[in-house]
């Protein structure tokens, strides 16, 4: 039966996460708060995940643009407790010694929902432009390492009053 | 007597050789599945993946919007354009090019009927790259009941780009998801263009147009995730192209500030880059001349 599953799974895989339905919208799984001004923004992603695999979308942050990040994973039953996320910025600094410039890259986690204290929600507005990234991961004592599972990340935006637009 | 014999007997050959060497085949297939532990099997899954999101055109416009609200219906490629494109490429770039000027036209709010212009234009295109549960009856009618509400229109636009995405990977279609995501920015940047007008005559709009240049390499980033395929290698050399022209803009950097703010990360800082003279009128002729071979 275990070898059975592990052909599924692996068709699955190969199949590059076709086989089985598709994983449902974002705001199918987390409803946008629009009462409070939140709007779904199109660069909110659902993927097929096996518990244990780490998922990395890269999104366009948008200067003076407010946006919320959260996460949810499941088969039919999606739970935030079921996902970790971290919100991350790439910056590049320049270094220069004894006449020679060099440029390192280097990760700053901005939000980790591992270490929140209550609400798993990221939120952020930028003053410019920004690339940043979302890594998820299903976390892996809750399921079997077969379970092929759904990941939701909902991206939701609204204007900055704070900031204005540039 | 003996021809037919001798057909007979290579024809029973051929039947039973290739069933025979099918199922060798598939027995192999099988037993190396069957023969992975759980250790090879954790060993052969993928373990980490990226993917790259491209804000939808309707975002780009409500941006644009408040940045200048000043229409241009001549920026737009003619609907009647639509009868001349016979390759599924061209109908994949160009049904990205109408999704990006009926985001623009109903962000400035041109109206119900000429939404269903559009939604008549790409049900025609789409059928031909497998969109075809999102331009029916269901929708025209959702846009003659919306028809006065101009913001519940660009909201229903945007919608319509949500469906046709999730269709698009639901039938397996990245190839035609690239043309048509890639189609659709170009014509966004044409759109940025024309807004912005001469060099420097509209500095915000062409410090969004900068601002494009992290788009372009997460659409390069989606693009390259379905692999390699000849219909999207011109494209591919097109945006790599808009790539180099970036590459030219003078960029200053400043440290990246992080705050909190009652739950809030405010980021401040970063790179700053601006168009000379000479670059933007590279840039802008370049996107010009491969909006016009792919709309032509």
């Amino acid at each position: 039966m275990n070898k059975f599953i592990h052909i599924l799974i692996i068709a699955a895989t190969l199949s590059g996460g076709y086989l089985f339905a598709q994983c449902p919208r974002p705001s199918k799984v987390i409803t946008p708060d629009y009462k409070n001004g939140w709007d779904e923004n199109a660069q909110s992603k659902s993927s097929q995940l096996l518990p244990g695999d780490e998922y990395e979308m890269i999104f366009i942050a948008q200067a003076g643009i407010k946006y919320r990040v959260q996460a949810s994973a499941g088969l039919k039953e999606f739970l935030e407790d079921n996902i970790s996320f971290q919100l991350v910025v790439k910056e590049v600094n320049r270094i220069e010694e004894k006449g020679k410039v060099q440029y390192k890259s280097s990760e700053v986690i901005l939000y980790d929902s591992e270490l929140a204290d209550k609400d798993d929600e990221a939120i952020i507005v930028t003053s410019k432009v920004q690339r940043l990234s979302i890594k998820v991961k299903v976390i892996r004592e809750d399921f079997p390492a077969t379970s092929l599972l759904c990941a939701v990340i909902l991206i939701e935006a609204q204007k900055s009053q704070s900031t204005g637009l540039r | 007597m003996i021809n037919k014999a001798f057909y007979f007997s290579s024809i029973l050959f051929l039947f039973f050789t290739s069933c025979s060497s099918e199922q060798d085949e598939m027995m192999n297939i099988d037993e190396t599945l069957l023969a992975m532990n759980d250790d090879e099997f954790q060993n052969n899954k993928p373990k980490s993946k990226i993917v790259y999101s491209i804000p939808s055109p309707n975002e780009q416009y409500d941006l644009l919007h408040s940045l200048t609200t000043a229409l241009i219906p001549t920026v737009i490629n003619p609907l009647s354009n639509s009868l001349n494109y016979s390759t599924n490429s061209k109908k994949a770039l160009n049904f990205g090019v109408y999704i990006s000027d009926v985001a623009y036209l109903m962000r400035y709010d041109q109206g119900r009927s000429v939404f269903l212009d559009y939604v008549s234009t790409l049900e025609k295109l789409g059928q031909d790259l497998d969109i075809t549960k999102v331009y029916g009856e269901e929708l025209i009618n959702q846009v003659d009941e919306e028809g006065t509400d101009t913001k519940r229109l660009f909201k229903i636009s945007s919608e319509n780009y949500f469906s046709i995405y999730d269709q698009l990977i639901e039938n397996k279609k990245g190839l035609e998801l690239s043309l048509i995501l890639s189609g659709s920015w170009i014509e966004t940047m044409h759109i940025l263009f024309t807004s912005s007008k001469k060099y420097n005559e509209s500095a915000e709009v062409q410090g969004y147009i900068i601002d494009q240049r992290l788009v372009l390499e997460n659409l390069i980033g989606f693009v390259e995730s379905f692999g390699e395929d000849e219909r999207i290698d011109p494209l591919m050399d097109y945006l790599r192209k808009i790539g180099n022209v970036y590459k030219k803009l003078k960029c200053e950097d400043s440290d990246l500030e992080i705050e909190n703010s009652e739950g809030t990360v405010m980021l401040t800082g970063g790179t700053s880059c601006k168009f000379t003279s000479n670059s933007y009128i590279e840039m802008k002729s370049l996107i010009m001349e491969i909006r016009t071979s792919i709309i032509s």
